[in-house]
């Protein structure tokens, strides 16, 4: 009989002073002899004679201390304990005659219970899929006796395992490398493979507290326990697995952990790289792997029959969707603070945004590209425009060294949404720019209310306001990008995980180098965030930092020309005095009344503003809406500072900040808070609200529609800015420069492009903020300067020095310049071209064709932070599935405003 | 959170904004940067240029229809050396004048006087620039008046010339007055009644293509059976808002006194003729100076877009006066004066163009003892540098007036370093006839080059 010959084998680690009481156990399921010891833990144990004890470190693998505490017993049979096990009464019993009536049985294992509550199923049996991965039959269930009509399994676990000594001796005992995690797994499995059977009896019933990892390593990380469960995987595959496929499943195990690692950095979960290294560490450990392939060699006399004793893989996508349900239910219910949600009205309202942004932006809409104002052409294909990006080197003004400037960078990462043709980004921005408004100004919204009616009211307004549409008339790009960023900027900076940061530094990044007389506002809602409790948001100012830090060097010595609007310096007529106060970034203009009388009522629409937005600030329930004035006021302090204060110079005229972006800023505090106020009155919020933004389209009505009517200075235009003859001449010999003269009231306008054109992307900061003109520009103004006159300079040989091929004279036909231009000698008439008449220099011209490299540094920088700030705002938060509801269903009347 | 702390930062939030808006309101920002458009003055190598010298007055030999030249005219040049002549209906004509390189100005005047039985009066022009666009306004094509347009064409190149006509009721449609070509070293003829018969008050606008060209108005007058008066107009470039007429000459009562009366003489008196070629109407003040002080005499006129209007200047006592002519929209004008020498009874009418407004050097080829009109037009007044012959001297010009100075025949050259516009009357016994003072062409001096 079993009993006769039988060693309980008790391994003590971590509860040895839980050992008399097991003690106590075995006696009274009639064990006296045959006990031994693994005194693991170190302490003195409290024993009696008859029981040998045998000492070892607390580092030493369980497999291992069994096999040391066996070889001084001859026991046939093997009863396997650890300290934190309880046996209940006829479970050897149970364990002891299935061995004796089944010879062909090795292993069998009983069912643990768990000790704290013993009704519930710690583990019972253990198997595998095919591709490796360890399930456990039963894990953490309620006992309601569903499995005890099971009896073959694959494997069973170490706790209570009772093993033949011949298939301990014949398989080699557990595997040295493999210390705790699926060590039983893997002798059941060579066991099964040298032809033995493996069951599991379910009226067996041991208690056990840990799992063997928590016995064998006590509370660790789940990480470390992540890696450990991929590093046994690892060995047991390419263990299993013969040699030849070993190599490529140890690729393939490899890759594949990498991919997932990385899926859980992106989407930042706690340890992605766990079972990457796992794997690594069982892929190079090749001495251990030798050896268990040696050993399971040796014992292996055939394969393991019966593909059920195997879990499929959709068992185990089972397991992890319940698992990740039950995630899912614990983050709903722990987040139940109210957000505002972007229901079926704000969808709606969307759809006509879309369709008015459509009609109101109609004579652009077929372009190919913009430019009038200060809106150019983007280059034709993205590769030209891509390298722009750290571009040293900008054909504006003549031709001069730049600093990198991040609004080219921003402009040419944005145009890779529209790769296939870069001019479609813009013309996509100045059509979509209402619609996009729409959306911005709801979500930024959110920030101070959960209100829909309030969202919709501050949308409406904010795809409404006038900076919005007088920047899309003068084609201003970077106020554009501003209007339609600033509130989801705001809504992104008031978050607090790591997908706000990414979007908080995103967004500021392409506002604070678009706009930089922004980057004050900008910090101070860093700052204030940071002081308010979220110190992590100071990384917000990465990217925008790593955009313009070759900028900001330039600039420490003028300090105030970095304040200098981006792109093309487009002139702007900026109101002054209290016309200032109308928050238009341009004179008022209303049909059918004198400018003096809409300032009037453009004032008394702000006034009114202020006034609501006092109110706000005790209505609202929370105290944004104050800090919100306070940025606005902060705002305003630094149009005051900077308005009328010539910041670049462009085609001969000063230009000074438009104050289209600072005074965005204020209006966002002012419509939102209008809003907040607005639907407060609940009865009447639903007639003010409509009424409130049709007021704000009425006012705006002239800026609104100047691009439908026609009277916007932006338009639609060719890609190219120079004749086509000269676009074909250059792309054959490139470098070939053009002076373009433009005849003026005192004088002419004397501007040099090179192949194609000047496009937005050469209008860098440096270039616009110049004081002296370039050696270029000298020469090309001396060379201008003869061509108008019947001069007899040779003024072939100082085109040859500057590179011209072409002289291009923007005026009719009958402008006087076109004589003078035509008696120089060596100069050949080619016609009069879209852009004005054309003549080419009739001698060989070298193309300049210097090669400016662009700044790698700044490009490596750039990339580094950009992919930082892209993983980190790529989106974790689950979905939510449901939204909570109150259990009373609210009457119309009684609509809780919280929830509405 | 509470009350309190909302109305807190609310309240903070409001008193910034406050302070905000009040600053930026009333506070003009002290900050600058020292940036200013780039431009710069650059003098070019060695400018050519060329004056056209319309020649001798046209007319029709033993009534035959062509056009040619009759007289002999004298030219008188400040510098600068003959170059090739053009040729008018197989004579040749006119002349075209080039600077010598390293002179700095240079003028010519062509005079001419008549007294036969169908010519007589005193006709003395400035050869100008040739232009590509130019705008002329004089004469009438009403009985016994006759206007020619003269096409000088002084390159060697054919130029293609598209005219427009504006009259009293607008612009006139005339067949034919586009496509005219003006072959190389050449000059064409046309009357105006030809294109506008009956129009009192022609104006003309030229433009051509290929090559530049030099375009004048010669006006002749016959009353009944008596020849009295011949001028020749030149042109100016475009039409301005500020144009300036230095001398303008209102003959005494005693003078002009008898043939007031008749309706014939009624273009003996002065007046001022303004084209608004624009679709708005246009308001126009007309000051008139009194040469060397006094207070001047304001007119106001409007003149309908499109349209010609005259505007006699008969209740001004009689002098030199200068006209200085502002208006809300850039105009075409011209000036008329009259002589009668009752004792002789020769009578002559003078047009003339606006005098162009210029800083720098200018000279006149004066033909015979002269006076000169010099305007400053500018806010502050200016010193100018004249000198006829040897003789130098600095006058200074009150903001907004006017000098006159006797001259003697030669050169006069004024220096100034801001705008003025001068010209000169000669008055013999011939009759009457203004010359002006020409700028160089744009951008010959100083171009001013601006950096985009």
């Amino acid at each position: 009989m079993i009993r006769d010959s039988l060693a309980v084998v008790v391994v003590v680690r971590r509860h040895s002073e839980r050992l008399s009481t097991l003690l106590q156990d075995l006696k009274s399921e009639g064990i006296r002899a045959g006990i031994v010891v693994a005194n693991l833990s170190g302490d003195a144990l409290p024993t009696d004679g008859d029981v040998l004890v045998i000492d070892g470190t607390i580092t030493e693998p369980l497999g291992r201390a069994v096999g040391r505490a066996i070889e001084s017993t001859d026991a046939e049979t093997i009863w396997i304990l650890r300290d934190d096990m309880g046996v209940r009464p006829g479970a050897l019993a149970a364990l002891t005659s299935v061995l004796d009536t089944s010879p062909s049985v090795g292993v069998v294992g009983p069912k643990v219970l768990d000790a704290n509550a013993p009704a519930v199923i710690l583990e019972m049996g253990e198997s595998m899929t095919r591709s490796g991965y360890s399930v456990a039959l039963a894990e953490r269930e309620l006992d309601q006796a569903q499995y005890d009509r099971v009896s073959d399994v694959l494997a069973v676990g170490e706790a209570g395992m009772l093993v033949r000594r011949e298939v301990w001796d014949s398989v080699g005992g557990f595997d040295r490398a493999l210390t705790s995690v699926d060590a039983a797994l893997d002798f059941c499995y060579r066991a099964r493979t040298a032809g033995w059977r493996v069951e599991v009896v379910p009226s067996a019933h041991v208690d056990a507290r840990d799992s063997s990892w928590e016995s064998f390593r006590g509370q660790t990380p789940r990480a470390q326990l992540q890696r450990e469960i991929s590093r046994t995987r690892a060995h047991r595959l390419l263990t299993q697995r013969p040699a030849f496929v070993a190599m490529f499943a140890a690729v393939g195990l490899g890759f594949s952990a990498l991919v997932r690692g990385l899926g859980r950095f992106v989407q930042k979960r706690e340890a992605p790289f766990a079972e990457f290294a796992g794997t690594s560490a069982a892929a190079f450990d090749l001495a251990a792997l030798a050896r268990a392939r040696r050993n399971a060699r040796r014992s292996r006399t055939q394969p393991i029959e019966g593909s059920r004793l195997f879990v499929p893989s959709s068992e185990r996508a089972r397991r992890r969707a319940l698992e990740r349900d039950e995630l899912i239910a614990a983050l709903e219910a722990a987040d139940d603070d109210p957000r505002l949600s972007f229901g079926v009205a704000a969808t709606w309202w969307m759809t006509f945004f879309v369709l008015a942004g459509l009609v109101l932006a109609g004579p652009l809409l077929g372009a190919e590209a913009l430019a009038g104002g200060a809106a150019l052409p983007l280059p034709s294909s993205i590769v030209e425009a891509w390298s722009a990006i750290g571009a040293t080197w900008s054909e504006a003004a003549g031709g001069s060294t730049v600093a990198p400037d991040g609004f080219v960078a921003v402009v040419a990462m944005l145009a890779s949404l529209t790769w296939w043709n870069p001019n479609a980004l813009v013309i996509g921005i100045v059509a979509l720019a209402v619609p996009l408004s729409f959306v911005a100004g709801y979500i930024g919204s959110g920030v101070l209310t959960t209100n829909s009616r309030t969202a919709l009211i501050a949308g409406g307004a904010w795809a409404l306001l006038p900076t919005l549409h007088i920047a899309v008339g003068e084609g201003r790009l970077p106020a554009i990008l501003v209007h339609i960023l600033l509130p989801f900027a705001v809504r992104a900076l008031f978050g607090s995980t790591i997908v706000s940061i990414g979007w908080t530094s995103i967004l500021i990044a392409v506002m604070w180098a678009s706009v930089p007389s922004l980057a004050p506002i900008l910090v101070l809602g860093v700052v204030l965030r940071v002081v308010t409790g979220s110190p992590a948001m100071v990384l917000a100012l990465a990217p925008a930092l790593a955009l313009e830090w070759p900028r900001i060097l330039e600039s420490l010595s003028r300090p105030l020309t970095y304040f200098a609007d981006r792109g093309f310096p487009a002139p702007s007529t900026s109101p002054t005095g209290f016309g200032v106060l109308t928050l238009w970034p341009s004179t008022v203009t209303m049909p059918f009344v004198d400018s003096s009388v809409a300032t009037l009522i453009a004032l008394a629409i702000v006034a009114t503003a202020v006034v609501l937005v006092g109110i706000a600030v005790i209505v609202a329930d929370n105290t944004r809406v104050g800090i919100f004035a306070l940025v606005g006021g902060v705002a305003l302090l630094e149009v005051a500072a900077l308005s009328g204060v010539t910041l670049a110079s462009a085609n001969g005229a000063a230009v000074s900040l438009f104050t289209g972006p600072l005074l965005d800023v204020v209006w966002f505090g002012l419509v939102v808070g209008v809003a907040i106020t607005l639907t407060s009155l609940r009865r009447t919020s639903t007639v003010l609200g409509p009424i409130t933004v049709l007021t704000i389209g009425a006012v705006g009505i002239v800026p609104l529609t100047a691009v439908a009517m026609g009277s916007a200075p932006v338009h639609a235009t060719t890609v190219r800015t120079l004749p086509a003859y000269v676009e074909a001449q250059t792309a054959i010999d490139h470098g070939g420069g053009t002076v373009v003269l433009t005849p003026t009231n005192d004088g002419l306008v004397v501007a040099l492009e090179r192949d194609g054109g000047v496009t937005l992307l050469d209008w860098a900061a440096t270039a616009v903020t110049r004081t002296t003109p370039t050696p270029t520009e000298r020469a090309i103004g001396e060379l201008a300067a003869n061509l108008v006159v019947e001069s007899d300079a040779d003024v072939i040989a100082l085109a040859q020095e500057s590179h011209v091929s072409f002289v291009l004279l923007d005026a009719t036909v009958t402008a006087p310049e076109v004589s003078t231009i035509s008696s120089h000698a060596g100069l050949v008439q080619v016609g009069e071209t879209d852009r004005g008449i054309l003549w080419r220099v009739d001698s060989a011209v070298e193309p300049d064709v210097t090669d400016r490299a662009p700044n790698l540094v700044y490009r490596l920088a750039l990339g580094a932070v950009g992919v930082v700030a892209l993983i980190a705002a790529v989106p974790t938060a689950l979905p939510r599935r449901r939204r909570p509801v109150d259990d009373v269903v609210p009457l119309d009347e009684e609509v809780d405003d919280e929830h509405s | 959170m509470s009350i309190l702390s909302k109305l807190t930062t609310g309240v903070v939030g409001l008193i910034v904004l406050g302070v905000g808006g009040w600053a930026a309101a009333a506070i003009p920002s002290p900050l600058s940067t020292g940036i200013v458009p780039l431009s710069e003055s650059i003098t070019p190598d060695g400018i050519n240029r060329h004056l056209v010298c319309a020649g001798n007055a046209v007319g029709h030999l033993a009534d035959s229809a062509d056009a040619t030249p009759v007289g002999n005219s004298s030219l008188i040049t400040v510098l600068g050396q003959h170059g090739s002549s053009m040729v008018l209906a197989g004579h040749d004509n006119g002349a075209v004048i080039e600077r010598v390189k390293g002179q700095k100005f240079m003028a010519a005047t062509e005079v001419d006087s008549f007294g036969d039985s169908t010519m007589v009066g005193f006709l003395a022009t400035e050869c100008g620039d040739a232009l590509n666009e130019q705008w002329v306004a004089g004469g009438s094509t009403e009985t016994g008046r006759e206007t020619n347009l003269v096409l000088s064409n002084g390159t060697d190149v054919d130029a293609r010339v598209d005219l427009e006509i504006w009259g009293t009721n607008g612009l006139v449609e005339a067949p034919g007055s586009k496509g005219i070509v003006v072959p190389a070293l050449s000059q064409r003829v046309y009357s105006i009644a030809g294109f506008a018969p009956d129009e009192p008050s022609p104006a003309v606008h030229v433009v051509s293509t290929g090559a530049a060209i030099w375009a004048t108005l010669q006006v002749t007058a016959v009353r009944g059976l008596v020849p009295g008066g011949v001028d020749r107009i030149g042109s100016i470039s475009a039409p301005a808002a500020t144009l300036v007429f230095p001398t303008v000459r209102i003959p005494s009562e005693a003078s002009i006194g008898e043939v007031l009366s008749d309706p014939a003489y009624s273009d003996i008196t002065p007046a001022i003729r303004l084209l608004n070629p624009n679709e708005v109407d246009a308001t126009a003040t007309i000051t008139l100076v009194p040469a060397d002080g006094g207070d001047p005499q304001s007119v106001t006129a409007t003149v309908s877009a499109g349209l010609v209007s005259d505007i006699a200047l008969a209740d001004f006592v009689e002098g030199d006066w200068s006209i200085i002519v502002t208006a809300d929209q850039p105009l075409v004008s011209a000036i008329r004066t009259g002589f009668h020498d009752p004792n002789s009874g020769v009578t002559d009418i003078a047009w003339e163009s606006p005098s162009p407004i210029y800083a720098g050097t200018m000279a006149i080829a004066v033909p015979s003892g002269s006076t000169l009109g010099i305007v400053n037009p500018r806010s502050d007044a200016i010193t100018v540098e004249v000198s006829n012959g040897d003789v130098i001297t600095a006058i200074e010009i009150p903001a907004g007036g006017s000098v006159v100075r006797p001259v003697d025949s030669g050169q006069v050259v004024l220096k100034s370093t801001g705008d003025i516009a001068a010209s000169i009357v000669i008055e013999t016994g011939s009759g009457i006839a203004i010359v002006r003072a020409l700028s160089e062409p744009r951008d010959a001096g100083n171009v001013v080059v601006t950096y985009g």
